[in-house]
């Protein structure tokens, strides 16, 4: 009887892994609906709109003593000008650092480092909160902040958890585009009572990617695909991801086709091959990766990419694990410098 | 010709019974040519399926070009991407459902398989441990540190259950299988979840495939699986008399003990070598021999290799569905051996309370 109820278990858990795994690409999907980045937000016509948003932003709480936050987990209303933050995502650590912030707590997955340059020094001192995927309640509740910002997806099972500590609010990082990012940005300054600060750095925001793109030649019509290179897996991110979604800021296409649901794909070699991207930006992890396996093959060779001297290393801090306004503009920054040496 | 052979009275009786009994022994036969000729028509199938899907159309009339010396893209593609991926489908079936036909017979339950000696479970662990902690690590030596982990799982179950006796009672080998696996499995999750970095490509490898298979990988697997087939094929007597029960197979002379522990050997042997390469395929080990029993009867000396053609097949179809799921990304071939295998093995479940109650 033993037996067979481990075995009963354990085929739940293969498929409560397949479902939990089918869970996580629809997260991505069902949030991704939004419309594409960049332009200017359907309310420009009000005087303090702010530049990239989209129009399913509170703005009107903007600078209210007393504000209701629209979040992906319900309504938050918050009075005052919180001062002690939590922040469960990088995401959120960009929030506040553009807003002229710092959190006092980070869920920083106990790698400090994983904070990327340019937010590591205005982040100043903090207390690490634990994992991201698993933050620590107690030391949470140790710093009795005033706001906690967490990711809709990953902290849903513990928001009410987090609801009592501080009032909470709740975006898509983990599965978030840049359009969400940005919004997330805007309704956390909205949050903070920091609206001025961040709808002026968003201004800034909009201006900066606008010369980036500026930067690429007329006639740039070449197809990039940014990947995640493991030792298990070749991950490709469909355009609806965040960092195709930065790279499409700075008019720079993405070589796979609309996907539709998924935040990311897997690829077998023979897929790459036949996407044909142009350029490709590799985000690999430490130690040998599939991707050493694949270079060796005449295949990996044939590659557009590959062949024109294209496919260039990327750091997976800065690229795909801090989705940021600040962080999109390392991005950009630094893909404008690997493809055209500016 | 029935109602005519009964209106004639008593006397073609025990004709009928000869002609009865006759064919029946033929019949048996029959059944097992039979079932290995559909297996293989099966696999030559599945074989030429797998070889013309993928996300590039290449006629098949490029194959011999790509068996002798492949130059051009697709010739490369059906060359080194799916030629290896459909061998590899067969090698880890074959493993896999051999490793789950032995640990039946060796844990004398209908139930059991291979992770019931925790040597998936150990496999998986290393294998993770060396992504997650020290990734300098994987790479070359990583299918022998998976090896490692398996054996070392699997003999410190046998160790568990049978330390200090002679003996290595079945239901103690099978607790400490299933308690050293969720011991091992609880391991793993800790792994996945302090290491957020590779989360997403260790899900999809723990679910189980041949997605990214290359000849470096078949090559890794081949001598294990053949040491471990050989090994299988020649327990075939021991094991269908241990099949008697264990008091008769003593009473015949057999040595129970070796029998049982070259046999979990074996399994180690399989299963290790499969999973380090493809990941744990879930419930291969379990359906297929019992598929293989009811189309063939439970002689070891038949049930081995048609368990290893079927395995093969069934790893190899699954490949090929999953290839349908998400066109044209990557599902392990996992997600469809489990959706085949949980009812199955519900069913199976089911019918063994019933019999032995």
């Amino acid at each position: 009887m033993s037996l067979s109820a481990t075995k009963v278990r354990r085929s739940v858990a293969v498929l409560a892994l397949t479902v939990a795994a089918a869970a996580l690409t629809a997260c991505g999907a069902t949030a991704s609906s939004s419309s594409p980045a960049a332009g200017a937000a359907p309310n420009a016509d009000r005087a303090a709109a702010a530049t990239g948003v989209s129009s399913s932003v509170n703005l009107d709480s903007c600078s209210k003593p007393t504000r209701t936050i629209k979040h992906d987990l319900g309504t938050t209303t918050i009075t005052g000008n919180p001062t002690r933050v939590v922040a469960l995502e990088y995401s959120f650590v960009d929030a506040l650092v553009a807003v002229g912030m710092s959190p006092i707590g980070v869920a920083d997955d106990n790698q400090p480092k994983r904070i990327i340059p340019a937010l590591r020094d205005k982040v100043g001192a903090y207390k690490s909160v634990g994992l991201r995927a698993t933050p620590n309640i107690q030391v949470i509740t140790a710093l009795k902040p005033d706001l906690i910002v967490a990711d809709s997806g990953r902290h849903k099972a513990i928001y009410a958890q987090l609801s009592k500590i501080a009032p909470t609010i709740a975006y898509a990082s983990l599965n978030g585009n840049y359009q969400q990012v940005l919004d997330s940005e805007m309704s956390t300054a909205i949050a903070l009572n920091k609206c001025d600060e961040m709808k002026q750095r968003l201004a800034e925001h909009g201006k900066l990617m606008a010369g980036y793109k500026a930067e690429a030649p007329a006639d740039e019509n070449r197809k990039a695909l940014f990947v995640r290179a493991s030792d298990k897996g070749f991950t490709g991110f469909p355009p609806k991801a965040y960092t195709p979604g930065v790279l499409s800021a700075i008019g720079i296409g993405s070589a796979l086709p609309d996907s539709g649901t998924d935040a990311s794909v897997s690829l077998t070699l023979e897929t790459l091959v036949a996407t044909k991207p142009d350029i490709m930006f590799i985000a690999a992890n430490d130690g040998p990766t599939l991707r050493d396996t694949w270079a060796k093959s005449p295949l990996w060779k044939q590659l557009p990419a590959v062949a024109n001297n294209a496919s260039y290393d990327v750091d997976p801090n800065e690229w795909s694990r801090s989705r940021g306004l600040i962080a999109s503009e390392v991005v950009a920054q630094e893909a404008v410098k690997l493809l055209y040496g500016k | 010709m029935a109602v005519s052979a009964s209106s004639v009275g008593t006397v073609p009786k025990p004709s009928v019974d000869a002609t009865h009994k006759r064919p029946k022994i033929v019949t048996n036969k029959q059944r097992v040519t039979w079932v290995a000729l559909v297996l293989l028509v099966l696999l030559v199938a599945g074989a030429v399926w797998g070889l013309s899907i993928g996300s590039q159309h290449i006629p098949l009339t490029q194959l011999p070009g790509a068996i002798v010396k492949a130059d051009t893209p697709g010739e490369l593609i059906l060359q080194s991407i799916r030629l290896p991926r459909v061998v590899l489908a067969l090698c880890v079936g074959a493993a896999l459902a051999v490793a789950g036909a032995l640990m039946q017979a060796v844990a004398a339950n209908p139930l059991a398989a291979p992770e019931i000696m925790g040597v998936n479970a150990g496999a998986v662990f290393v294998v993770v441990l060396a992504i997650t902690v020290v990734p300098s690590l994987s790479g070359a030596p990583t299918i022998l540190l998976a090896f490692g982990g398996a054996a070392a799982a699997g003999v410190s179950v046998m160790l568990l259950a049978g330390s200090g006796r002679g003996r290595v009672s079945p239901v103690r080998l099978a607790l400490a299988g299933v308690t050293a696996s969720s011991l091992l499995i609880s391991l793993t999750q800790v792994l996945i979840i302090f290491d957020e970095n590779s989360t997403d490509s260790v899900l999809f490898w723990l679910v189980g495939g041949v997605n990214f298979a290359s000849w470096h990988d078949v090559r890794n697997l081949l001598p294990w699986l053949v040491l471990g087939l050989l090994g299988a094929f020649a327990m075939a007597r021991p094991l269908n008399l241990l099949a008697l029960g264990e008091d008769m197979a003593r009473g015949l002379g057999q040595n129970v003990e070796r029998t049982r522990i070259i046999g979990s050997a074996l399994v180690i042997v399989l299963c290790g070598a499969a999973v380090s390469v493809a990941g744990p395929v879930a419930f291969i080990g379990l359906i297929v021999p019992h598929i293989m029993r009811r189309l063939v009867g439970s002689s070891y000396t038949v049930l081995l290799p048609l368990s290893a053609l079927g395995g093969g097949a069934l790893v190899l179809y699954a490949d090929i569905l999953s290839r349908y799921i998400k066109p044209p990304f990557e599902v392990p071939a996992g997600v469809v051996t489990a959706l085949l295998g949980a009812p199955i093995f519900v069913y199976l479940a089911r019918r063994q309370k019933v019999t032995t109650s």
